[in-house]
């Protein structure tokens, strides 16, 4: 007897379940070996291709600590995302009773002494055209927002914000020429710098923040302004803003610099 | 080819110990394109992973270990690991990696699904009830509890009901990426995952449950033998032309267990029946004949 069944309502199945089998194509024994052999030469070549081409790709000349072929795939990642409508994309937001304590990552830009006088220096291509003061920001209308900011490296935490719409902030403090494609931010030092494109600056989301879960910053976090953005991970939301400057080519940006990607956005 | 199936109708219908020449035909199992999108996940899957372990342990202060809040079952993996592997301090490279190869994870399963919907592979996969019942019997059997084995079509119950869940897993793990990936564009796919926690905590399960899944399955397939995995490159099952593997779905069902005491021209009928599609319909009218018995098995 065939197969498996142990009684006649099996035995019907089986050969239910059988018919779908039937149409696969019956070779002899011979024909099976040449093609077997065909099969796995072509089978060992193509892994042995693979692996030899993911080596090169791993030690591939470099463009900003990554290799070559991985950068342009990441470019052209964002062309994917910034082709997709993203217009009224909006990130979630929570109730301040969720608000939680945030990590603090990173001290770059946040070690040197911020004088008395401090004003933003804004710049359209390294020309200063205005010095905005802390003051001045906050005399902006404030907004209070809560959502979930996100690290690179996994975590993220639920948190409070207040500050201006940086959109507000460019209506108020923006060059007159409206024909910017980037903004380059950077801390007083210039020791820590980011770039960010048009869409998330203006985006509704987007904050020139002074205060953390109802508290003004503490130098830790950015004092006296800094960056907000749920659009972002954290490496490119800015601490101690001190320089704002408007370009038409993309600036650089400390983490591009080693190896992340430029967009680092959601 | 002929020739060797009219070797194994004679060997079966003396049915005496000293004809054995064994005869061996191959039947074709899987597709060119099964089989390229089956090995494509391997290597893909073994850079996703490797890259998501760079990705996961860039977070050195708190790893995010199996367990809910701060209980934890244990922390993936030991020191040693980490740094054997280079896992450490490879964040950029991780993330680079995972989002370049991520795309052939999502092209390779989306041809899949087109796959299985057009040409109605999704009748091997997915399993019915009573495969679903049988899937015990399966295990049972694989683990030597038990010699009787359930019936099957291409796969066994077991193989259904695990692929069918491993392909919904598949699934979660690329969606549950899209929404750690896109959190501002899919807010929608993230609150659909119950947050970003969650949807991490998806995708690192999925994971797991997928490297579990890639230890028995290739356990299994090193029990089932050569042929078995063979099959996977070349297309064709090599086996006995008089073994259940080649037969025609014909050769199975009622009759075959009364043929059995007569060693009746039916079995016989059905052997031949592999050559050619006109015989075999022949051979299944006279069964269902026969089979009026059993009410309503004739189809």
């Amino acid at each position: 007897m065939i197969g498996d069944a142990n009684n006649q309502q099996e035995a019907e199945r089986e050969r239910r379940l059988r018919e779908s089998t039937d149409d696969g194509e019956i070779i002899s024994a011979a024909e099976y070996k040449r093609r077997s052999r065909r099969s796995f030469l072509s089978f060992g070549a193509l892994g042995v291709a693979g692996y030899v081409g993911f080596n090169k790709l791993q030690n591939q000349e470099e463009n900003e600590r990554i290799p070559r072929l991985l950068r342009w795939g990441l470019e052209r990642n964002d062309d994917v995302w910034s082709t997709l409508e993203r217009d009224g994309a909006s990130a979630r937001t929570f109730d301040i009773s969720d608000r939680e304590e945030i990590r603090v990552n990173g001290m770059f830009g946040l070690e040197s002494e911020l004088p008395t006088d401090f004003a933003i220096s804004m710049r359209v291509e390294g020309e200063e055209y205005a010095a905005v003061t802390p003051d001045d920001v906050r005399s902006l209308e404030g907004r209070d927002m809560v959502w979930e900011h996100k690290c690179v490296e996994g975590w993220a935490n639920i948190v409070h914000w207040t500050g201006a719409r940086f959109a507000d902030f460019l209506a108020e403090y923006g060059p007159e020429k409206d024909d910017w494609e980037y903004i380059s931010l950077r801390t007083p030092d210039e020791e820590y710098y980011v770039g960010i494109d048009r869409y998330t600056a203006l985006h509704d989301q987007t904050l020139l923040a002074w205060a953390l879960n109802g508290e003004d910053l503490r130098v830790e976090h950015g004092a006296p302004l800094r960056l907000a953005t749920p659009f972002k991970y954290g490496i490119k939301q800015l601490k101690r803003v001190g320089i704002v400057e408007f370009t038409s080519t993309r600036p650089t940006d400390y983490w591009y610099e080693r190896g992340y990607d430029w967009h680092a956005g959601f | 080819m002929s020739e060797t199936i009219d070797d194994a109708e004679v060997a079966s219908s003396d049915g005496s110990d000293e004809s054995v020449t064994v005869e061996y035909v191959a039947q074709k199992k899987h597709s060119l394109a099964l089989r390229w999108m089956h090995w494509i996940n391997f290597p893909v899957l073994m850079v996703m992973m490797y890259s998501g372990m760079r990705i996961y342990w860039s977070d050195l202060r708190e790893p995010y270990a199996l367990g809910i809040g701060s209980w934890q079952i244990f922390e993936f993996w030991p020191d040693q690991v980490k740094s054997g592997l280079q896992l450490e301090r490879k964040l950029a490279k991780g993330i680079a990696f995972h989002l370049n190869f991520g795309w052939f994870f999502v092209i390779n399963g989306l041809a899949y699904m087109f796959f299985l919907s057009r040409k109605g592979e999704w009748r091997h996969i997915v399993p019915d009830l009573q495969a679903v019942k049988d899937s015990r019997r399966t295990v049972a059997h694989d683990l030597h509890l038990t010699k009787n084995k359930p019936v099957q079509g291409k796969y066994n119950p077991a193989q259904q009901v695990v692929y069918s869940i491993v392909i919904v897993m598949a699934a979660l793990l690329v969606l549950s990426g899209f929404a750690i990936y896109k959190p501002g564009q899919l807010s929608w796919l993230e609150a659909a995952f119950g947050g970003y926690n969650y949807a991490r905590f998806v995708h690192f399960s999925m994971t797991i449950l997928l490297m579990l899944f890639f230890l028995v399955h290739v356990l299994q397939v090193v029990r089932a033998g050569w042929a078995n995995f063979a099959s996977m490159v070349t297309g064709y099952r090599l086996d006995r032309s008089d073994s259940a593997e080649v037969a025609p779905a014909s050769a199975f069902g009622p009759n075959d267990l009364d043929a059995e005491n007569r060693t009746g021209a039916n079995t016989d009928g059905d052997t031949d029946s592999g050559s050619g599609s006109g015989a075999r319909s022949g051979s299944s009218d006279d069964e269902m004949v026969r089979a009026t018995v059993d009410e309503g098995s004739a189809s």
